[in-house]
């Protein structure tokens, strides 16, 4: 299984670690993997802010840099749900949009590629703690994914998961909104948070590194016991990868 | 400006902005489908079952119910109510089914005083059903999936006593219960469906800290007797 | 009243999140009405069906809204009812107001409806002399305290019974009681009072039906059936987008309006307006007046994704699961429509200029979406009016530089990994527990850590070890 690493910005610069455990899993899972040069970001903020112009050259180069893979993997859905849902909003080069409608089939979350793509849900590693999950907003309703993530949690051995109440509200980041509305953000934060003391895990499992920042971000200010893990580091972790 | 030119002006600049076709998604072709079978199987199959949905429904939103299959029977459980509440007076609409149950009422107990609202004129009406406490009404349709009783203003003749009186007692005859508002539509004739009245449960209030609370403009309580045709 | 607007969204958020008494009061209320919706909706196995039903009519609807209005035109006028095409809100006043003064009309009772916010109606009617009396429970309490509802369907969502109890002894003067019921035995007491002596009833209209020429009005309290028929003259008002085509699409939406507006199966009245009834049954209106309002309206169509945001029915389920809405309650926004179907309204009806930040008070989550019963796509609008915004030069300079630096720096890999080396060298100033200082940022909730190499550089490493390996 050839697969093309599509790492969103947040990753490559602040959280490339869970980057790196997608990479281990990946390979881990006998994928092949291809690292392509020169990619830079898919341009959701500017693209949710607003700056559909600006987006349409980014959305171009980033259509022609992955065309002709057979499969991309991200470790993020919003940045997904950017290629797959919104890029086809953009006016785009006419001669672009047939690889543009074959990239949105190539394209795929990292929990999703593992369980509809690979066929797996039980990677038998082993992980010994209370963790619980929250689903992010793209990745559940734009995408649909709720259940392969927790089918992953799940295949390991040991973890005693729990849901937390209303684990699909959103944690309140939604990109620039965080800062724009930075107030709103962080009284739907505190909730999110609340939510998470109140399940008794120690870990918040999560597939996008921005809620996942923006939750470790509030629980780490007020001293919570509850420390945030993208599920390629809780993957890797749990095989010792 | 005048009343055309608005019209006009309004007309023609939806026609303008409608020029450009919507690019919203279609309805997928199995939803008519899904929606026919699903209805279907939460419609029970028999009249019986039919009527026990709606005492269900009607009974969860507070209003109650009473199968009966005489105006005698009818008579005594509204007496019995009446002399509880200290009722003195019952309104009763035209229908033959409730003056036959008023005449029974009536001689029943003397003391009660029936109010006929074709009798009056208005603004007289108003003013003297809402002194009237209690009414007796008929229903010309009941709808089983939410217990909602049809009242067309046709049929009644006035839509005041369902309204104005602290307490509602309506009369719908089993034959006239459907299991939906789809089957109610489709028996129902346009004509009388333009002015009517749907009802379903007595009046009720949230607005205060979501607190419920019945009786807010309109009945307190509402009395259901499904009479059960020869 | 102080002038409410849009742009000073910022200031009343700020008060909301520190009003810690309307925090509790909005949360605990939708909560417990989404609680109660969901229980509900769980016994309609064909909710999601009814859902797509209910967009395919009314996008049938909107797509040939001129026919549908003359046909519905016509059928009203052969029952009887005068109808009235107003343009814009005063327009609409103008025409009411013309009415009432013809009528000689001194007492008005009003059942609850938004479209005479909209416009404005009631600062009109009292400044000529005429008594406007709202009598849905939620809004008569709300008028009396002389303040703007805070959510489409329970306006009075931002009081508690206390509040409630001391503005009746208050105003009305009566004894102090703070329980619901004996609240609501003086509203009823009061009002009924003044259902009997109006001259003219006013309310909304929830659907309107083209083929046969009549219009409902669904509600709970029998407030809007007494406004409707005891009076001489009933005047509606109506939104161009409330028409449905016939009575057999009809019960598709009186099953998911109630569901969705007050978490009920359904709601205890539904009435049918289908003319003047007075002479025909010796009760009711003798007159019957409709008000078509555009209002803006026929704008909004001439966008082809976004005349979705008209298929609305205006039942409030976007609010109760806006985890926005949540924290901040209905007077946050500025404007009669709040919550999430608001701000795809704001910059559409009022401009790019005053609603230059609505839009942005979302994080995309997409709950209402998922709730909304009409199937409307409200993030995927809040997008495209975002759009708009930043078109029209409705956002701040530094944005906008921001923005097109950064998508060349993007587009430019060579200089997006030089500029981009800057911040992972600055971090490394800060101490290892310290997150990146970005403004705004810091006090409750930190930023996260630059890493001094990056996934590129790391996976390179990765790589060459793994080679060196093998």
């Amino acid at each position: 299984m050839k697969v093309a690493l599509f790492i969103p910005c947040l990753s490559e610069h602040l959280y490339p670690d869970s980057a790196i455990s997608m990479v281990k899993v990946l390979k881990y899972l006998g994928c092949q993997l291809e690292y392509v040069e020169n990619q830079t970001c898919c341009g959701q903020p500017a693209f949710n802010s607003g700056y559909w112009k600006e987006v349409v050259p980014l959305a171009e180069r980033f259509i022609e840099l992955f065309s002709g893979k057979e499969y991309i993997v991200a470790p993020s859905g919003s940045c997904v749900a950017m290629v797959r849902v919104f890029y086809q909003k953009l006016p785009i080069k006419k001669q672009l949009k047939p690889a543009l409608e074959d990239l949105r089939q190539r394209i795929f979350e990292f929990t999703e590629f593992i369980v509809d793509v690979l066929k797996v849900t039980e990677l038998g590693g082993k992980f010994p703690h209370r963790v619980t999950y929250h689903d992010s907003c793209h990745l559940t309703r734009e995408l649909g994914i709720r259940e392969q993530p927790r089918q992953l949690i799940r295949g390991v051995k040991g973890v005693d998961f729990v849901e937390m109440e209303k684990s699909d509200i959103c944690c309140g980041f939604g990109g620039t909104f965080s800062y724009k509305f930075k107030d709103v953000s962080v009284s739907m934060v505190a909730r999110k948070c609340r939510y998470i003391e109140e399940s008794g895990a120690e870990f918040c499992i999560g597939a996008d590194s921005s809620c996942l920042m923006n939750i470790e971000g509030y629980l780490r200010k007020h001293n919570m016991r509850a420390r945030t893990l993208h599920i390629a580091d809780f993957l890797s972790r749990s095989l010792n990868l | 400006m005048n009343m055309n030119s608005n019209r006009e002006k309004i007309l023609s600049n939806i026609r303008e902005a409608l020029r450009t076709s919507s690019n919203l998604p279609d309805m997928p072709e199995d939803i008519d489908e899904k929606l026919v079978e699903k209805l279907k199987a939460v419609t029970p199959p028999d009249l019986e079952g039919r009527r026990e949905q709606f005492r269900q429904e009607l009974e969860l939103v507070s209003g109650e119910y009473y199968w009966v299959n005489s105006t005698k029977e009818v008579a005594l459980i509204i007496s019995d109510i009446l002399q509880e509440n200290r009722y003195e007076e019952l309104a009763v609409t035209d229908e033959s089914l409730c003056q036959e149950i008023a005449e029974v009422i009536v001689n029943q107990l003397k003391e009660v005083r029936i109010v006929r609202p074709s009798e009056m004129g208005y603004p007289e009406r108003k003013n003297r059903l809402a002194q009237v406490d209690a009414a007796l009404v008929k229903a010309a349709f009941a709808v089983a999936d939410i217990g909602s009783l049809v009242f067309p203003y046709d049929n009644t003749g006035t839509s005041l006593p369902h309204f104005l009186s602290d307490c509602i007692f309506v009369i719908v005859e089993e034959k006239d219960l459907v299991s939906n508002q789809f089957e109610l539509f489709e028996k129902i004739s346009p004509e009388k469906a333009k002015n009517m009245v749907f009802m379903t449960g007595p009046s009720r209030t949230a607005d205060i800290e979501k607190v419920l609370v019945l009786g807010a403009h309109g009945p307190r309580r509402l009395i259901v007797f499904m009479y059960q045709s020869s | 009243m102080m002038k409410v607007s849009p742009l000073k969204i910022k200031k009343y958020i700020s008060q909301s999140l520190h009003n810690q008494q309307l925090r509790q009061a909005v949360d605990k209320a939708t909560d417990s009405s989404l609680i109660t919706r969901q229980k509900v909706v769980d016994q309609i196995p064909y909710w999601e069906e009814l859902r797509f039903k209910t967009h395919a009519i009314k996008k049938e609807v909107i797509e040939n809204l001129a026919d549908y209005l003359e046909e519905f035109e016509k059928n009203c006028v052969k029952n009887g009812i005068y109808v009235h095409w107003a343009e814009n809100s005063a327009e609409a006043r103008r025409i009411i107001l013309d009415l009432a003064v013809k009528n000689k009309v001194k007492k008005v009772v009003k059942s609850k409806s938004l479209t005479t916010e909209e416009i404005h109606l009631n600062k009109l009617l009292i400044e000529n002399g005429i008594e406007a009396l709202e009598t849905d429970l939620g809004e008569y309490i709300v008028q009396l305290n002389e303040q703007i509802p805070s959510h489409l369907i329970i306006p009075a969502l931002h009081l508690s019974r206390r509040d409630v109890g001391k503005l009746f002894a208050e105003k009305l003067g009566v004894d102090y009681t703070e329980d619901p019921v004996q609240l609501l035995r003086i509203a009823r007491a009061k009002l009924r009072e003044k259902f009997l002596s109006a001259d003219m009833g006013i309310s909304g209209v929830n659907f309107a039906i083209a083929k046969a020429g009549c219009f409902c009005i669904v509600e709970n309290e029998a407030n809007a059936h007494l406004t409707i028929t005891l009076p001489k003259i009933h005047v509606a008002v109506m939104g161009i987008e409330k028409l449905i085509p016939d009575f057999s699409s009809l019960p598709y939406f009186l099953k998911v309006l109630p569901p969705s507006a007050t978490s009920q199966k359904s709601s205890t009245y539904v009435n049918f307006v289908g003319g003047p009834s007075r002479s025909k049954y010796g009760e009711g209106p003798e007159e019957v007046h409709l008000v078509l309002l555009d209002n803006g309206r026929s704008r909004i169509l001439r966008d082809a994704q976004l005349r979705e945001t008209l298929f609305c029915i205006r039942c409030g389920a976007c609010l109760n699961v806006c985890p926005v809405y949540q924290q901040i309650g209905g007077h946050a926004y500025g404007w009669v429509y709040m919550g999430p179907i608001g701000i795809t309204l704001i910059p559409q009806f009022l401009g790019e200029a005053t609603g230059k930040y609505a839009p942005y008070l979302s994080s995309l989550c997409g709950a209402c979406f998922n709730t909304c019963p009409m199937r409307i796509n409200i993030p995927h609008h809040l997008l495209k009016l975002r759009k708009r915004i930043v078109e029209s030069g409705n956002t701040i300079i530094i944005e906008r530089l921001g923005m097109s630096v950064w998508a060349f720096l993007a587009r430019h890999p060579h200089l997006y990994r030089l500029v981009t080396w800057f911040p992972a060298k600055i971090q490394q100033l800060f101490p290892k527990d310290k997150s990146f200082p970005v403004p705004g940022y810091g006090k409750e909730r930190s930023f996260g850590r630059f890493d001094a190499k990056g996934f590129r550089k790391r996976y390179k490493k990765l790589e060459k070890e793994e080679s060196e390996k093998t």
